[in-house]
Parts: structure tokens; C-alpha cells; sequence
């Protein structure tokens, strides 16, 4: 039984990973109605910067920082040069562009940093203490706070700022965004932005525990993704929830379906996935919005 | 002096024109009317306005050239555009519709005494303040769009076709309503109507537009005794 509830417990861990990327992806979808493929990748590049603070001998907390910050001024440059000019064409179009995005990314990370793989130093203590029978490291508690601090933070921007308020109707309405004053592309921007530094903060937590290289983040893309459809790919509730699910049935496989092997562990978490969509299509916490006549 | 001046502006989607020529004025504190059929350029001219379609001629805001601007700078100016039919953000609720609406101005503790105002003036709106725009019924969003309107508290308000599918109780309602903004507030209306006759009774000025050309315009007292006003607008 004990073991049982440590594999939550890492699975928890992994989970909370999975929903800060998923939630970077809810809040591109949510402000500018768009699946960023490219949001891994992305995040790699983050980690890459924060890699390259730490070499050139700045601090790591500052190196973090520093990435961060790149990291969202590339999301607005990413935005602006290239999704804005596709936004308003068909979904296939916007899909092709972002895994475009995703290639781009990937390749020059590839061609500045090599394919051999780094080590991105933990902004955890290698420590771990125990509650009963259970043991809790500093790199798992970390990650779970911060992953509370980035949702906290976003839910209060979104729901109780001015600027949270305009970025919610410029995804609601844009020309009724824009007739009451709001500057649509800038608030795109923005969102693209703020996206970005919440991938950041997901690479920069991935990159510590896995070694860095340029497809560090593939396979976490994909679960992160799993993660925000659980919630429809509108609601960061939804997102956080389904990190959760499929890092708990990720350990759970891992540790009880021992035969599935490390390369169909990904089995459970998916069929999971599947089964929600096919009960739910607009996901667990997905909103499908009634319009009445 | 004016608030709003429309001075010989020609306008059209693509190469099909729609507007030739247009010229219209709204005054400080007043309403005008503009009728007309179904297709004879109201909206494009309202959308003119607000920057939503490219246009040769010069509209005026107190004076200053319109030309070029996006239409969020034009809100940020100061005129309030409430579209037809559902201008409102549908997923956001009766509340942050209303604040969103007052996105250009700074003065937090007057937005919120303005949001309660709009709940004096429209009691539907509080009942639903927490619910999503999406959900209200054909009337309450018209009075929402009217009412974020009037948060942006703009120099001038430009309304398409506010009546639309509202039972006429409501509209009596709603043109009381712009009636009331209108004396308490000073802030000027532009109105494009296909029922006229209440908005010719609030109305200062009016204007016809005949397939994209403006063919009479004085003041609402002399348009509506025009007898082919009355035949084709006013029913009688």
C-alpha cells in the first residue's frame, strides 16, 4: 500500500510538469485560438538559455530569470513576425505554421547547442525528508509549489486584472475587443508572451531531471498536451487535473505493468485520454458555450 | 459645434461601392437618426466611422481627422460603436462585459459606481451579472452591448439598429434608456434605425440614405412630416 502511494506521489510530480506546459498551451489556445505545437520546443530553448547563463558563470537563479525573460520576448517576436500573419486563415494553415515554429525551434537549438547531450544544474536541494512512510525531495515539493505559484498568478491576471480582463474578450470577440479600445495585436502578443514564460518555467523543471538536449521535451509535449485536453484545451483547471492524470497513471503503469516496458508505458495515460474524449469530447472542465436566440 | 462630422465620404467593400458621397453631422449633446432601407449603407457608414472600412472623404471627431486610424484608437478616442445583433463577448460574464467596456478610462472607483448605474438603468443586467453574456436572451444582450457602450463613456455613440428582434416593450424601454443617457451625460448618439418612429421621437437630426447616397436630411421634426419619409419608414 505504501508503494502504491509513493507512485502517486512521483506521478504527481511528473503530472505537475505536464500541466505548466499544458497550461502554456491553454492560455495560447484561450487567448488566440491556436494549438501551439511549437510550445515544446520552445521550452527547450529555455532551458538552452538558462544552460548558457550558467556556463558563461551567472548565478542559477539569475540564469533562470534571464531565460524566462528571453524566452517571452521570443513568444512575443514568434507572434508578431509570423503567427499574426496566419491567424485569421483556416486551422490546417495555423497547425502547418506552428509545427513549422516547432521545427525551427528545434533545428537551432540543434545547430547552437549540438545534439550531445548537457546537464542543466537543479534549483532544488538534494534533499528529501519523509511524512509517515512516504518520502517527499525537495525537487518534488519545488515543483508542485511552483506549479501552485504559476497557476495562482495566472488565474488572479486573467480574472481580476484589466489587462486579464481585456485578454479574455480579445479572445472572446476581436472586433468587439477592439471597438471598445482594446489594442487586439498587442494583447495577442501578450498572450503569446506569457505563454512562453510559462513553457519556460516547464523546461526549465524538465531540463534538471532529464538531460538536455534538443528532443528533450518530445515526448513531454505530447503529455502535456494529453493533459490540457482533458480539460478541453479551454480551462487551466482542466489542465492542471489532467497533468495529474496522466502522471499518476504514468507511475501507476510504470510500476505495476512492468511488462508494457518503457516504450508503451505512454499506453495507459493515452487510453485515458481517449476514454475521456470519447465520454466527454469538450473534455472534463471544457466549457462549450450555449448561445441563445 | 459638432461632434461627429461625416464629410463627403465614399466607401465600398472591394470594388462594389456602397457609399457615395456621404455627408452628415451629429451635434454636442444631440441625436441624429440615420434610415434607411435594407442595404443602402447604414452600417457602412457607421463602420466607417469606427475604422472598420477604408473610406475616401474625412470624418472628423471634434475636429480631429479620423483617416488611418485602427478602430481601437478610434474607441480609445472616444466613440462607443454597439454593433447589430450580439456584439458581446459571450463567454465573459454580464460583469467583465460591462468592465471591458470601460477598457479606455482609468478612474477605478467612477468605472464602478458607472457599472452600478448601468444596473439602475437596465435591473436585467444585475439578476445576471455573474452569468455568461452568451446566455442571455436576444433583448438583455442588446441592453448589455448598449450598456458597455456607455461605459467606454464616449464622446459619441454609435448604435446599429439597437430595436433589432426586441419585443416592443423592451424597445420602449431601451429608447427611455437612451433618452435618459443622452440628457443626464451630454453624450451624443448616432442611431441607424429601420423602426423609426421611436427614434425619430428622441431624435434631434435625421438623415436618409437611399442606396448608398444621403437624399434628405434636416431636423427629425421635419423629416418625419416629409411624406415619402412616412410612407416608406413610418408606415402610415
Amino acid at each position: 500500500m505504501q508503494y502504491f502511494f509513493q507512485q502517486i506521489v512521483n506521478g504527481i510530480g511528473d503530472g505537475a510538469i505536464y500541466a505548466s506546459l499544458g497550461l502554456a498551451l491553454v492560455l495560447i489556445y484561450r487567448t488566440t485560438n491556436i494549438a501551439n505545437f511549437a510550445q515544446g520546443e520552445m521550452a527547450t530553448f529555455s532551458a538552452y538559455i538558462a544552460w548558457q547563463m550558467v556556463d558563461w558563470g551567472v548565478p542559477l537563479w539569475w540564469s533562470f530569470l534571464i531565460a524566462i525573460v528571453v524566452s517571452m520576448i521570443v513568444g512575443v517576436l514568434a507572434y508578431l513576425l509570423l503567427v499574426r500573419s496566419v491567424q485569421h486563415r483556416d486551422e490546417l494553415t495555423i497547425v502547418i505554421v506552428t509545427l513549422g515554429l516547432f521545427l525551427a525551434f528545434n533545428s537551432f537549438n540543434g545547430a547552437i547547442w549540438g545534439f550531445l547531450q548537457l546537464s542543466l544544474p537543479s534549483p532544488f536541494p538534494e534533499k528529501s525528508f519523509a511524512i509517515g512512510a512516504l518520502r517527499f525531495n525537495a525537487e518534488l515539493v519545488g515543483t508542485i509549489v511552483i506549479l501552485i505559484a504559476i497557476s495562482t498568478g495566472m488565474f488572479l491576471l486573467l480574472q481580476h486584472t484589466r489587462l486579464g480582463t481585456a485578454l479574455r474578450a480579445s479572445a472572446s470577440n476581436a472586433t468587439s475587443a477592439m471597438l471598445v479600445g482594446v489594442p487586439f495585436t498587442a494583447m495577442m502578443a501578450i498572450g503569446w508572451g506569457l505563454a512562453a514564460g510559462l513553457g519556460a518555467v516547464s523546461g526549465l523543471l524538465v531540463g534538471p531531471k532529464l538531460t538536455l538536449d534538443p528532443n528533450m521535451m518530445g515526448a513531454i509535449i505530447i503529455y502535456a498536451f494529453a493533459a490540457a485536453v482533458v480539460g478541453g484545451l479551454t480551462s487551466y483547471r482542466g489542465a492542471v487535473v489532467g497533468g495529474a492524470i496522466v502522471g499518476i497513471s504514468q507511475a501507476l503503469s510504470m510500476a505495476y505493468l512492468p511488462w508494457l516496458g518503457s516504450d508503451l508505458q505512454i499506453l495507459l495515460p493515452l487510453m485515458l485520454i481517449v476514454a475521456v474524449l470519447i465520454i466527454k469530447p469538450e473534455g472534463l472542465f471544457g466549457s462549450t458555450v450555449v448561445v441563445r436566440v | 459645434m459638432n461632434v461627429l462630422e461625416i464629410k463627403g465620404v465614399s466607401a465600398g467593400y472591394g470594388r462594389i461601392p456602397v457609399l457615395h458621397d456621404v455627408s452628415l453631422a451629429v451635434g454636442e449633446k444631440s441625436i441624429a437618426v440615420l434610415l434607411g432601407a435594407n442595404g443602402a449603407g447604414k452600417t457602412t457608414t457607421l463602420r466607417a466611422v469606427s475604422g472598420m472600412v477604408k473610406y475616401t472623404g474625412q470624418i472628423l471627431l471634434d475636429g480631429k481627422d479620423l483617416k488611418g486610424l485602427g478602430p481601437d484608437r478610434i474607441a480609445r478616442l472616444g466613440i462607443a460603436h454597439g454593433v447589430q445583433g450580439r456584439g458581446t463577448f459571450s463567454d465573459l460574464t454580464v460583469e467583465d462585459n460591462l468592465a471591458v467596456g470601460a477598457f479606455r478610462r482609468r478612474d477605478k472607483a467612477e468605472i464602478a459606481a458607472d457599472i452600478e448605474q448601468m444596473y439602475a438603468l437596465f435591473p436585467r443586467l444585475r439578476e445576471r451579472r455573474k452569468q455568461k453574456a452568451g446566455s442571455l436572451s436576444g433583448g438583455e444582450q442588446q441592453m448589455l452591448a448598449v450598456g458597455r457602450a456607455l461605459m467606454l463613456k464616449p464622446r459619441v455613440m454609435l448604435l446599429d439598429e439597437p430595436s433589432l428582434g426586441l419585443a416592443p416593450v423592451i424597445i420602449d424601454d431601451l429608447y427611455e434608456a437612451l433618452q435618459r443617457v443622452n440628457r443626464s451625460q451630454g453624450i451624443a448618439m448616432l442611431i441607424v434605425e429601420q423602426n423609426a418612429n421611436l427614434a425619430l421621437e428622441i431624435a434631434n437630426d435625421a438623415y436618409v440614405l437611399e442606396t448608398g447616397s444621403m437624399v434628405l436630411s434636416g431636423t427629425a421634426r421635419d423629416v418625419s412630416e416629409n411624406d415619402g419619409v412616412r410612407a416608406a419608414y413610418l408606415g402610415n
